[in-house]
């Protein structure tokens, strides 16, 4: 050898050993804690409510040394009743994201807060004195705070209009069907808590609704039926008994068709309800003799159902059905939501007033025209000034570049306001943690300081807690306000869900109504519908990445969704399936989209859930297409074969719901019970049998909403990986969702969550090369992060394929990772480790130690895993083996591939319908 | 032979790296016993467990939390507003008493942070904290007297009663021993009075969890 070489190689392997050497951290400096008693663990509960696009969701937020980690459904919340959606536990994604630390500015130039404040109030008095209007458009929030507040302000000054617009309009229609037929101004909500059927005309009431956490707590498939008309695919459609395809314009008229049918079977005093006689003998095959058969089997206890936005004429059909088929009265519960005296909802915004009035300033309060399609305002911020346009808003997006002045908005946990149940309590709104953009202001603080400097010019930011406090006590005479503002809200509504007085019911109007509607054509044009998405709500959530990589519930698609039609159109446009088009439209727009054809819809049209590709705006409903072109490079990401792809030796596509052929596997091969004999496990002196935990899964209760998915991946740290890693099939989901269509177990689609069964006789314990996952004596299967080398072993031996690996480090691998909102109990796992669901072991840790803490029997504490916790059905439920099978003693266990002798814990319960 | 300057460089190389972690090992210098960091305030434990304040009294926090607090500067300044005001140790912690900045301590039992350690349970088994910290009473600067590897800790879970010594006077952990024990005292009950949870009485000491999850979750 050479002296070079030898010298070299000294060199390098001396690189080698000095860097893999590291110092350890001997120095560390503490923080001192406060001075008095502090919660264990210094982990606090505080209740709050969500602003679920403006109707208030109790919450309680988990805070670690007041910053909050987890959000959970407060149960005893009139509203949600401890159901949650998405978004609201996502949103503590948007409270620490640095992205939306931006400074206000006026022009190009930043300037902090108080200054900005004064030069817009300054500007707005001036433009009021000179006689000109100022219009002000806020977000809506069911608040009586701030119904107050924009009252005061439009009482005092004339030129000042305030229109509180939400985000779409989801009330107008059903209000006018209520002014007809009720004369009533109410929204009402039609609850199905003791109903037995329930027939829904095209509302997404399971997901994709404003009502949503309303709606999926009293959701059972033991006590009711759903039957869905539809034509597009909706979640609802997929959790229901039958589901009915028509075309969109076929809608109303099958559901006149039933009003006759039924009204023929009811023959009651005054057939008020006369044929159409124009319909054709086609649409009344779609209504089963079944189906008459079910309704008049439970009459009274029926509901029907139609999205919000439907025509008034659907509206009213749907009234005049409940009424028939309830014995001639509103017998079923309903919630009136009153929008119109204090809230000025119901003065819609004209657009007209852009052109004709002398338009001074106008101001956007959180809400935004271009995310809410109101083409008219966006086009008119387009064209004008931008020193006169104002703007708020969390992130800088599209609106904040055509204004002038704009100053950042808070989060809802970092400021105070009350809202309105609408049993009449009042939900209290607390402020969590101080604001971490310390120059953002909300809506009704701005309103706040605004009306001060009208009247007296000058304004205190600081004293709006105050001004709520006095507002908390005045609705209520002697309040104990820490009791309450603990629980979350002031209760002093009824407890009872009333039949409301709905007046004098006007039949003949509003059939002459509905007869002279359905006589109208309706066009058939190439249409696109846009359906607000709970994940996005038009794109109020589409900063959120924990909502862009949850998989899309309907087609399993993340990182974009495409667009759906049904096979005829696609067969007529000749389009490939799953290639991306670009559409171009008349007025010289573009969009580029993915196209997915849906063997289960006639949509003879686009419909879309819009995400955050949108960026343009247009009108909400349709749109007029002019030509669809070809684009190379392009995909979209379906992850629902990424689980058992390899399963069983064949390559499966398991029920995607986008293709022709459904599973190639039936759920019996895979769900069955075990003949598996638990002597014989090698765990089996080690495991205490009677003190299991084990997780049991109410199959036919789970909607499929991909909740869990969320929850787990914010309680466990788990990074949200991007485009590239899913497309190598290297997702980081601990739990999923697999779909099946299978009618006989009582819905179109069986959706099951999949996730770590925790084996007694686990093939990965067994070839681990060092041992670093094992299992305790209460049956989970544990996994050691600092042990694991990173053999991957255990992945392959998987059966379930629940193992993920972190082939780069988490931190490194998370698109953008927020120190601040991890989960302090949770490890961080470095690169080259293996992970899966633990079953929250942090958490029964925790409650281990709190309840030795308290003194308790050993065993005897309960805990709620992250997906148990944010399940808004309740169909997982984790507990001692023991307490849940004696629960569940009439029901047949089930259990995932139960031939391969893994023997494993998660217990699926599912019954074969009685058909 | 050739290159045999080269041969005996490499050799004496490998051998010194050799010793030197022969000596690391056996001399335990990496597990840290001894450590003995400097603090910003000089504080001696020595000095003021003449005067029977216990343990708990500054650590309150380690009956009822994972982590045994520092002493806020509070706590000092309770006798220290008016005892030796112008000591120059004591320069420090008035500074901080007035301008609200908290003191730095410098950590001396340190665990990685793939270790969970729980104080609570540890001390409502009834184990005294000079089986892991030594006497610290009798220490002028605290110093690391145990190794603090999973061997160690392990070792003691297997066999709690050979290691472990059971609360004394001067740590101030309220436990009542197994021998003094009325028949008509509750066990497994917690008393509470004016919010001081008293610790139930042990039993005697049970081997505990060497699984895993307990320390590594």
């Amino acid at each position: 050898m050479e002296r070079r070489d030898f010298l070299s190689r000294l060199l390098w392997s001396s690189f080698f050993l000095f860097s893999s050497c590291r110092r350890p951290d001997l120095i560390f400096t503490s923080k001192v804690k406060q001075d008095y008693f502090p919660p264990f663990e210094n982990v606090a509960n505080y209740s709050t409510t969500f602003p679920w696009s403006g109707f208030p969701v109790g919450i309680n937020v988990k805070t670690i040394n007041d910053a909050p980690f987890w959000i959970s459904g407060n149960p005893f919340h009139p509203f949600s009743k401890g159901a949650l959606a998405a978004p609201i536990l996502a949103s503590l994604y948007n409270l620490y994201d640095p992205l939306r630390f931006n400074h206000p500015r006026i022009g190009d130039k930043k300037f902090n807060l108080s200054e900005v404040l004064s030069h817009t109030f300054e500007s707005l008095l001036e433009t009021i004195k000179k006689g000109q209007k100022v219009l002000v458009f806020c977000e809506y929030l069911h608040s009586p705070t701030i119904w107050k507040l924009q009252l005061d302000l439009q009482n005092s000054f004339e030129n000042l209009a305030i229109y509180n617009l939400p985000t779409f309009d989801f009330c107008s229609n059903q209000i006018s069907a209520n002014r007809m037929i009720f004369d009533e101004k109410f929204y009402i909500l039609k609850d199905i808590h003791e109903t037995k059927i329930i027939v829904n005309f095209e509302r997404d009431f399971l997901f994709n609704d404003l009502f949503f956490p309303f709606y999926a707590n009293k959701f059972n498939p033991k006590k009711h039926k759903i039957y869905t008309f539809e034509s597009i695919v909706s979640l609802t459609g997929m959790n229901s008994n039958r589901r009915y395809i028509l075309s969109n314009y076929e809608i109303e008229r099958v559901a006149f068709n039933l009003l006759t049918l039924l009204s023929k079977e009811f023959v009651n005093s005054g057939s008020a309800f006369v044929e159409l006689d124009d319909i054709s003998l086609r649409e009344n095959e779609l209504i089963s003799q079944e189906l008459i058969d079910e309704i008049l089997r439970n009459r009274g206890n029926v509901v029907f159902l139609c999205s919000d936005f439907a025509s008034p004429t659907l509206h009213l059909i749907c009234y005049l059905l409940d009424y028939i088929t309830n014995g001639n009265t509103f017998t079923l519960n309903y919630h009136k939501i009153d929008l119109s005296e204090k809230s000025n909802f119901l003065e819609k915004f004209d657009s007209s007033l852009l052109k004709t009035q002398n338009i001074g300033k106008v101001v956007f309060l959180n809400y935004n025209p271009y995310f809410s399609l109101n083409s008219p305002l966006s086009e008119f911020i387009e064209d004008y000034p931008k020193e006169n346009v104002v703007s708020s808003s969390l992130y800088a997006n599209k609106l904040v570049e055509h204004s002038g002045c704009y100053f950042p908005a808070k989060h809802y946990l970092e400021f105070w306001l009350d809202y309105a149940n609408f049993d009449g309590s009042i939900s209290a709104q607390q402020q969590i943690i101080f604001p971490l953009n310390s120059n953002s202001i909300s809506t009704p603080e701005f309103l706040f300081c605004l009306k001060d400097y009208l009247s007296k010019r000058k304004f205190n930011l600081e004293e709006y807690k105050s001004f709520i406090f006095k507002r908390y006590s005045e609705s209520f005479d002697s309040v104990e306000l820490r009791e309450n503002l603990s629980e979350g809200f002031f209760s002093k509504g009824s407890d009872q869900c009333p039949h409301p007085n709905l007046g004098r019911v006007q039949l003949r109007t509003s059939i002459e109504f509905i007869k002279q509607s359905l006589s109208q054509q309706r066009l058939q044009s190439k249409e696109i519908l846009i359906i607000p998405h709970q994940y996005s709500y038009a794109g109020e959530y589409s900063y959120n990445i924990y909502l862009n990589e949850i998989p899309e519930p309907i087609s399993s698609a993340t990182w974009g969704i495409p667009l759906f039609t049904s096979l005829d159109l696609f067969g007529k446009m000749e389009l490939l399936d799953g290639e991306t088009y670009c559409l171009k439209f008349s007025d010289l727009k573009e969009l580029v989209f993915p196209i997915v054809s849906l063997e289960n819809s006639k949509a003879n049209y686009f419909f879309y859930y819009d995400n955050y590709y949108i960026h343009k705006n247009f009108d909400f409903d349709y749109l007029d297409l002019v030509d669809l072109v070809r684009k190379q490079n392009y995909y979209y990401l379906d992850i629902s074969n990424v689980r058992f792809e390899r399963l069983l030796g064949r390559k499966i596509h398991l029920a995607k719901f986008s293709r022709n052929n459904f599973s190639d596997i039936k759920l019996e091969e895979i769900l069955g019970t075990t003949g598996y004999d638990e002597s014989k496990s090698i765990n089996k002196n080690r495991i205490l049998q009677d003190r299991k935990w084990v997780m049991s899964v109410d199959v036919q209760k789970c909607i499929g909403c991909n909740l869990c998915m969320v929850a787990c991946q914010i309680e466990n740290n788990i990074p949200i990986v991007g485009i590239e890693f899913i497309s190598k099939e290297r997702d980081m989901f601990w739990i999923g969702i697999q779909k099946f269509a299978e009618p006989k177990y009582g819905k179109e689609v069986i959706f099951l969550p999949i996730m770590c069964q925790h084996c007694d006789f686990a093939p990965c314990e067994s070839v681990c090369p060092v041992g670093a996952t094992s299992h305790i004596q209460e049956g989970i299967n544990e996994m050691t992060y600092s042990r694991c080398v990173g053999s991957r072993f255990c992945m392959v031996n998987c059966p379930y394929k629940v193992r993920k690996f972190n082939f780069i480090s988490s931190t490194e691998a998370h698109l953008n990772f927020l120190p601040r909102m991890s989960n302090p109990f949770v490890t961080i796992r470095s690169r080259g480790v293996s992970e899966k669901c633990t079953f929250c072991i942090h958490r029964i840790n925790f409650a281990k130690s709190l309840s030795k803490l308290k003194g308790n029997e050993e065993y005897e504490y309960d805990v709620k895993t992250a997906c148990q916790e944010a399940c808004p059905v309740s169909a997982l439920f984790f507990g001692r083996k023991e307490k849940i099978l004696t629960s569940h003693k009439n029901s047949e266990v089930k259990y995932l591939l139960p031939k391969l002798n893994t023997s494993p814990n998660i217990l699926y319960f599912l019954n074969v319908s009685d058909e | 032979m050739k290159y045999t300057l080269q041969k005996v460089f490499a050799l004496v190389l490998v051998l010194i790296l050799l010793a030197f972690n022969l000596f690391l090992i056996l001399t335990y210098l990496r597990t840290g016993v001894g450590y003995t960091p400097i603090q910003s305030v000089s504080f001696s434990h020595k000095v003021h467990s003449r005067y029977n304040i216990s343990c708990l009294f500054c650590h309150h926090q380690v009956e009822i939390n994972s982590y045994a607090n520092y002493p806020t500067t509070r706590t000092c300044m309770t006798c220290h507003i008016a005892l030796k005001t112008e000591s120059e140790f004591l320069k420090n912690v008035v500074y901080s008493y007035d301008s609200l900045i908290s003191l730095n301590w410098n950590k001396v039992y340190d665990l990685p942070d793939y270790v969970r350690f729980s104080h609570s349970h540890h001390i409502r088994s009834g184990i005294d904290c000079a089986t892991c910290h030594g006497n610290v009473e009798e220490m002028d600067s605290v110093y690391r007297v145990r190794p603090l590897t999973m061997g160690w800790c392990v070792e003691c879970h297997k066999n709690p009663s050979a290691y472990a010594i059971s609360p004394r006077e001067i740590s101030g952990i309220f436990y009542i021993p197994q021998d003094s024990l009325d028949s008509s005292f509750p066990s497994h009950k917690v008393l509470e009075y004016n919010l001081r949870l008293i610790i139930p009485i042990s039993k005697p000491l049970q081997p505990a969890s060497i699984e895993c999850s307990s320390c590594h979750n």
